[in-house]
């Protein structure tokens, strides 16, 4: 009893200690600043807090390990807050943990509430942050047998899990989410194969060789298509908010937190269970507490992809407490939990820190100054986030015209960062295109990228898994009990889908004659291009073929019936799709007031994971200039890049967009477009220092290079 | 710790500010050429 109870006091004079040594004026200021520039990159998409950690690394060499510490967790835990903004007013995730906050965010602010929506974001993710840090403090000490317990297997379990989301993410369309699911895996494949060097997919590209990085495809796949829609709308992404309800929403949000503070706490709790896992991405965090809370919270089903603030909560208290969690691993064990903390780790070794036994007992100070330091920052990120929140929320009534060419600019940066070869833009285009036409046709995109995500990982841990245990692994309890919940994650959509259709034989007796459909078109593309990645993979070393393999195929299959049910499944009388049917279907059990259990298995068909195009009510001419336009923009802006560099193309593009295609009157043209290249060139090639893409001037007269700014 | 060049980005912004300006012109020149503002598809919702 004693024991425990120095044991207690040894812990609190050291968080006690840590605590007065954070308070110091200067360390305060330092973890103000990694707050407003965790903000910062937060918003801007594309560009994370793990290039904020990476950029600010190099700047605490001078600094003691407290203040050290509090700058680059200033920025890690902010990142998080911040990025809700873009995520909730343009539909545009500032970071892959917001990419959930998108589904109900967005919805809220097209409806006029998108200061309730960030508002709910910005508390939810501090109590979260809070929550994370405590989860720190607390388990610290007793987590290390546990953390030892798992191996590979886990691992790789944990990682299946989060692949099994796609079912629940895939709404309306399984078997289409299944196969993005897949796609996504195989493009995570894309590169040099560990185990055996084979190159696959890479048509013999360089920049192939180390894989496909995730920025551009999140970029693109996310925030082009957002971009496109809002030029083929023309209009503002929230066409009523008024300022009123940006105040009042504010309040509205801060109630919706604490009404759902168990909410909060459960997501809270996923958030930072599932980053002190080593190895598992933080992108899936959120997905799994809004998965939880779309299964658990009452009428969730009906209401969550159309704007319920339940949903932004979910997503963003989860996010925010990872952080906390990812340290763990990283100070206990150095293992990092997050890539963001593997860059972490470089600060500890440059500190003359070793992480491990040391960080909890001679340097126990250290550790809790950073507990400390995640849960002030998270309080103060989300009070600058409130005293800013109006000024963030006005950009939601912005014009198209507005909005377009700064984000574009933004989108290119964020993009070009990932590995700064013209390649990443390439993607950015290619990921675009492929995002818009999968939001047109309604293909569920947070699969794609889930898979993206967990691919790399599950193939890594499954053949660590093979090698070190046999087929033995499969029957660790932990492995078999995760399993099985992934499996049933799997298969319930498609459960339910017989349901809805009456049972198998019905099912498989209610087909008709072929008949066809302009988005059958995607599906055979898409057919085509699995068959010819899959007979690709053929030649390949084994160990290189086996998973792309069976990954291919199982998508083969699945996109197979996809567009076998499309084209032959009989339509209900009076009704033009399944999708259709289940919504009227829904619509007849909640007017007829039935909640119950069936409801809810429809509802859940109902819900199409994703945004949907709110273009559906142009002509398809329309709809097909605009985006030729708009993707035609993209490539003579890059073509323009090339020759000048990107700032100079940024001020050609705004005049040239604004004056174009809105006709915008000339004194705000040229302000707009000097404000935005003055900022940009500030922030990017002042501040940060951003290496840009060689440009043809650049070559011509590299004399110019430090005049032009981007030129490169 | 930020390294920032007053001199040279105040240029740099003096630069882009005309370079702005010359895009605007020709852009207004050409445009006035060919008979006005351009003819877009009305806006959908505004």
């Amino acid at each position: 009893m004693d024991a425990v109870t120095a044991e207690i006091a040894f812990m609190a004079t050291a968080a006690g200690k840590a605590f007065v040594i954070l308070m110091d004026p200067v360390r305060l200021m330092y973890l103000a600043a990694g707050c407003v520039m965790g903000l910062v990159l937060g918003i801007v998409p594309g560009i994370g807090g793990l290039a904020g950690t990476a950029m600010l690394l190099p700047f605490t060499f001078n600094m003691d390990p407290y203040t050290a510490f509090a700058l680059l967790l200033g920025l890690g835990s902010t990142t998080a807050t911040g990025d809700p903004i873009p995520a909730i007013l343009f539909g545009v995730p500032g970071g892959a943990a917001s990419a959930a906050t998108v589904l109900d965010g967005f919805p809220m602010a097209k409806k006029g509430e998108a200061g309730r929506a960030l508002s709910a974001a910005y508390m939810s993710s501090l109590m979260g942050g809070v929550f994370g840090a405590f989860l720190m403090a607390i388990s610290i000490p007793i987590l290390r047998p546990v953390m030892l317990f798992l191996g590979s297997p886990e691992l790789l379990a944990f990682s299946v899990l989060g692949i099994s989301m796609v079912a629940v993410l895939s709404g309306n369309a399984p078997l289409r989410g299944l196969t993005a699911g897949c796609i996504g895996i195989m493009i995570a494949m894309i590169g040099t194969d560990p185990q055996s060097g084979t190159l696959r997919w890479t048509f013999n590209s360089l920049y192939l060789w180390d894989g496909l990085p995730l920025t551009p495809l999140l970029l693109g796949v996310f925030a082009l298509p957002e971009l496109c829609d809002l030029l083929i709308a023309r209009t503002a992404i929230a066409t009523d908010t008024s300022m009123a309800n940006i105040y009042k929403g504010q309040w509205q949000g801060v109630k919706d937190c604490f009404q759902h503070w168990w909410l909060i706490l459960r997501c809270s709790w996923i958030g930072g269970g599932i980053g002190s896992i080593p190895g598992i991405s933080a992108s899936v965090v959120d997905w799994l507490a809004y998965g939880h809370a779309l299964k658990t919270e009452k009428g969730a089903a009906q209401t969550f992809g159309k704007g319920d603030v339940r949903g932004v909560i979910a997503s963003e208290s989860s996010n925010n407490a990872k952080e906390g969690g990812a340290l763990v691993p990283t100070v206990a064990f150095g293992v990092p939990g997050s890539a963001t903390m593997a860059i972490l780790l470089g600060a500890f070794l440059i500190h003359g820190l070793v992480p491990g036994p040391d960080m909890l007992t001679k340097n126990l100070d250290i550790t809790y100054a950073m507990v400390w330091s995640v849960a002030l920052a998270n309080i103060l990120g989300a009070g600058m986030c409130y005293a800013f929140s109006p000024q963030f929320a006005r950009l939601s009534i912005l014009r198209f015209s507005l909005i377009l060419p700064a984000v574009l600019g933004v989108v290119y940066i964020g993009a070009f960062e990932a590995t700064r070869q013209w390649g990443d833009l390439y993607s950015l285009l290619i990921f675009g295109l492929l995002g818009w036409i999968m939001k047109q046709f309604k293909w569920p995109r947070p699969p794609l990228i889930l898979g993206v995500v967990l691919g790399d990982t599950i193939e890594r841990y499954l053949f660590i898994s093979v090698e070190r245990y046999g087929l033995a692994w499969l029957t660790r309890p932990i492995v078999a009990i995760l399993f099985i919940i992934a499996i049933v994650g799997l298969v319930r959509p498609f459960m339910a889908d017989i349901r809805i259709h009456g049972g198998i034989k019905k099912m498989l007796t209610s087909f008709q004659g072929p008949r066809f459909h302009p988005s059958q078109l995607f599906t055979i593309f898409v057919i085509t291009i699995l068959g010819a990645a899959c007979f690709m993979a053929l030649s390949w070393d084994f160990s290189a073929k086996i998973v792309p393999l069976v990954i291919g195929i199982v998508a083969l299959i699945a996109s197979g019936t996809s567009l076998f049910n499309d084209m032959c499944r009989k339509p209900e009388a009076g009704m033009e799709s399944l999708v259709d049917q289940t919504i009227h279907e829904v619509e007849r059990q909640i007017s007829a007031g039935g909640g119950g259990g069936a409801a809810a298995a429809t509802a859940d068909q109902k819900i199409h994971m994703d945004l949907t195009s709110e273009t559906g009510h142009l002509p398809l001419n329309i709809i097909i200039t605009r985006a030729a336009r708009f993707f035609g923009y993209l490539l003579v802006f890059m073509g323009i890049m090339a020759v000048i560099g990107l700032i100079p193309t940024v001020g050609l593009f705004v005049v040239f967009f604004m004056r174009y295609e809105n006709s915008e009157r000339w004194s705000l043209v040229i302000t707009y477009a000097t404000v935005l290249v003055i900022a940009i060139t500030f922030v990017f090639e002042h501040v940060m220092h951003i290496p840009w893409p060689p440009t043809l001037m650049g070559q011509w007269f590299p004399e110019l290079k430090s005049i032009i700014p981007s030129l490169s | 710790m930020l390294q920032i060049d007053p001199m040279q980005f105040l240029m740099q912004a003096g630069g882009l500010f005309v370079w702005v300006c010359i895009v605007a012109v020709v852009y207004a020149v050409v445009e006035k050429a060919l008979g006005g503002p351009a003819a877009q598809d009305v806006p959908t919702d505004m």
